[in-house]
């Protein structure tokens, strides 16, 4: 429960039909509605605002947080629009509809976006992220063979007959950059928690970092430093000893007809004026 | 039974010259429930980490079914599972099925096969209907349950916990016990790390004790001297020396 209220991104597991869509499909939604909210007719932009509302009964409530953030984020944006016009006003009350109009894009942008994160596994993003990288590995391949000696004769080199072919290197931390990204993702909490731990020990033995004290900040940030690092080598040994490999399986599925009505729906919204 | 680890004049120093293994020679055969215990920095998970490939020893052998770790570093992944003490960061999934489904899945099972261990993982850690709940939301015992849920759902031969009872409450305890009980009587060799071995003596098949990197006892449990407990920085785990019984 605690990570809800704190993460309003986190992942709700259950039975939502929303869970059920691909998730290439939900990230082109995301995408095009994300783009369609921000610049879409008044219209246009209440219906989604009202389709996003509908949508997160769906998903059981975050923290408010982030929402109480938009919600001074589009009070100061009406405030600097509306007040003091310049004819003697205080307030022109004239700009409340553009203002609420402003609102309502930004509030849309981040329900779909809640909505998104709620209904996805950050695995499925991630095997798919993989497996795009993975297919421009096997193109960068066959697009940088080089030509190279087998093998030169150190006394003559002009005797060095080319006879193999090799690609230029990737990397192999880019071997599977969607672990990468869900194992980053999934730790950050965990990060967070340590620094709270770690804040809170100090404070408890004298160091408030309110007081500006360089070298003793200094001294929990180095702590806090060792402190990630450790959590990230455990996860990498409790990685290693259940298997993984860089080059592991992915689960991809596949798109199904609904899928495909997601992405047309994406695709008209992308055209909307 | 056949043997499963064998180490033999292991050897560990560390960079400042001092051994965190010394001269030990040791098997442990299949079926077997074995605690290895000592006081804090005693060795046990460093003598761990080399049965599993992820030490190297300084000298000395370390054997996995007859050839050495090194070689069968594929097969000890497939067979061998690691509960480490730090159970948060063995949690990989976003959810408990999730979870579980990593380490069959790096091994290739796909499907309904995936689904079947899966779900025979939740009945062995005894967390039946708690495949949908998020990690964040279990409770430490929980969270120590699932640790092993996930190991348990490669089906490993032989499994290594690292302190499996730490910063637990009782009733957490009894459920790690249950667990341990049942993996027992099916079969599985245990490898129990812990200093808390009043827990777990009961029901153990063996009884190895480490002191500053070396084999201070290696026998049944019952036969351990009361004094090597002490000498040993251990808790007595009889009724007569235990040190906290309440009249």
């Amino acid at each position: 429960m605690a990570d809800r209220l704190t993460n309003p991104f986190a992942f709700e597991p259950g039975g939502s039909a929303l869970a059920r869509f691909h998730p290439l499909a939900k990230l082109g939604f995301l995408l095009a509605v994300t783009s369609a909210s921000m610049r879409a007719r008044p219209e246009f932009v209440a219906a989604l605002f009202a389709l996003s509302l509908v949508l997160s009964i769906q998903i059981p409530r975050a923290g408010s947080g982030p929402l109480r953030a938009i919600a001074l984020l589009a009070l100061f944006a009406a405030l600097v629009r509306g007040m003091l016009p310049g004819d003697g006003r205080l307030f022109d009350s004239g700009t409340l509809p553009e203002s609420a109009l402003y609102a309502a894009r930004l509030f849309s942008v981040y329900l779909y976006s809640r909505i998104f994160y709620a209904t996805t596994r950050v695995s499925e993003i991630g095997d798919w992220f993989t497996a795009a990288f993975r297919a421009a590995r096997t193109v960068w391949r066959r697009i940088t063979v080089v030509i190279i000696p087998r093998r030169a004769n150190p006394r003559n080199t002009a005797c060095s007959v080319p006879s193999g072919s090799a690609s230029l290197p990737v990397p192999s931390i880019l071997s599977d950059p969607g672990m990468l990204f869900s194992i980053a993702l999934l730790f950050l909490p965990r990060i967070f928690d340590a620094h709270r731990r770690i804040r809170e020990a100090g404070e408890m033995r004298g160091i408030l970092l309110s007081r500006r004290n360089a070298r003793r900040s200094l001294a929990m940030l180095e702590h806090f430093i060792v402190e990630s690092m450790m959590i990230a080598y455990r996860t990498s040994l409790a990685m290693q000893v259940r298997g993984y490999s860089p080059e592991r399986g992915l689960r991809l599925s596949a798109l199904k007809r609904l899928d495909w009505v997601l992405l047309a729906a994406s695709a008209g919204l992308l055209m909307l004026r | 039974m056949s043997e499963l680890f064998r180490a033999s004049a292991l050897r560990h120093r560390f960079p400042d010259g001092t051994f965190g293994l010394n001269e030990v020679n040791l098997s442990i055969e299949e079926g077997e429930f074995v605690i290895i215990a000592g006081r804090n920095g005693a060795g046990k998970s460093l003598l761990m980490r080399h049965f599993v490939g992820l030490s190297a020893p300084t000298s000395g052998k370390v054997f996995y079914r007859g050839a050495s770790v090194a070689e069968r570093i594929p097969l000890i992944r497939k067979e061998v599972g690691y509960v480490f003490q730090d159970t948060e960061a063995q949690i990989f999934g976003q959810t408990v099925r999730e979870d579980l489904a990593f380490g069959p899945a790096n091994l290739g099972v796909k499907g309904a096969e995936l689904e079947r261990s899966i779900d025979a993982a939740l009945h062995d850690a005894h967390m039946d209907g708690m495949a949908d709940r998020r990690p964040p939301t279990l409770s430490g015992g929980e969270k120590r349950r699932l640790a092993m849920a996930g190991v348990l759902a490669m089906r490993p031969r032989c499994i290594i916990l690292d302190e499996p009872f730490a910063n637990l409450d009782f009733p957490s305890i009894h459920d790690i016990l249950s667990v341990l009980s049942t993996l027992r009587a099916e079969g599985v060799t245990l490898v129990v790390l812990t200093h808390e071995i009043e827990k777990v003596m009961a029901l153990a098949s063996r009884l190895i004790i480490l002191d500053a990197g070396r084999i201070a006892f290696d026998a049944l449990p019952r036969e351990a001297p009361k004094s090597i407990f002490t000498a040993s920085g251990l808790v007595c785990p009889y009724r007569e020396c235990y040190p906290w019984q309440i009249d």
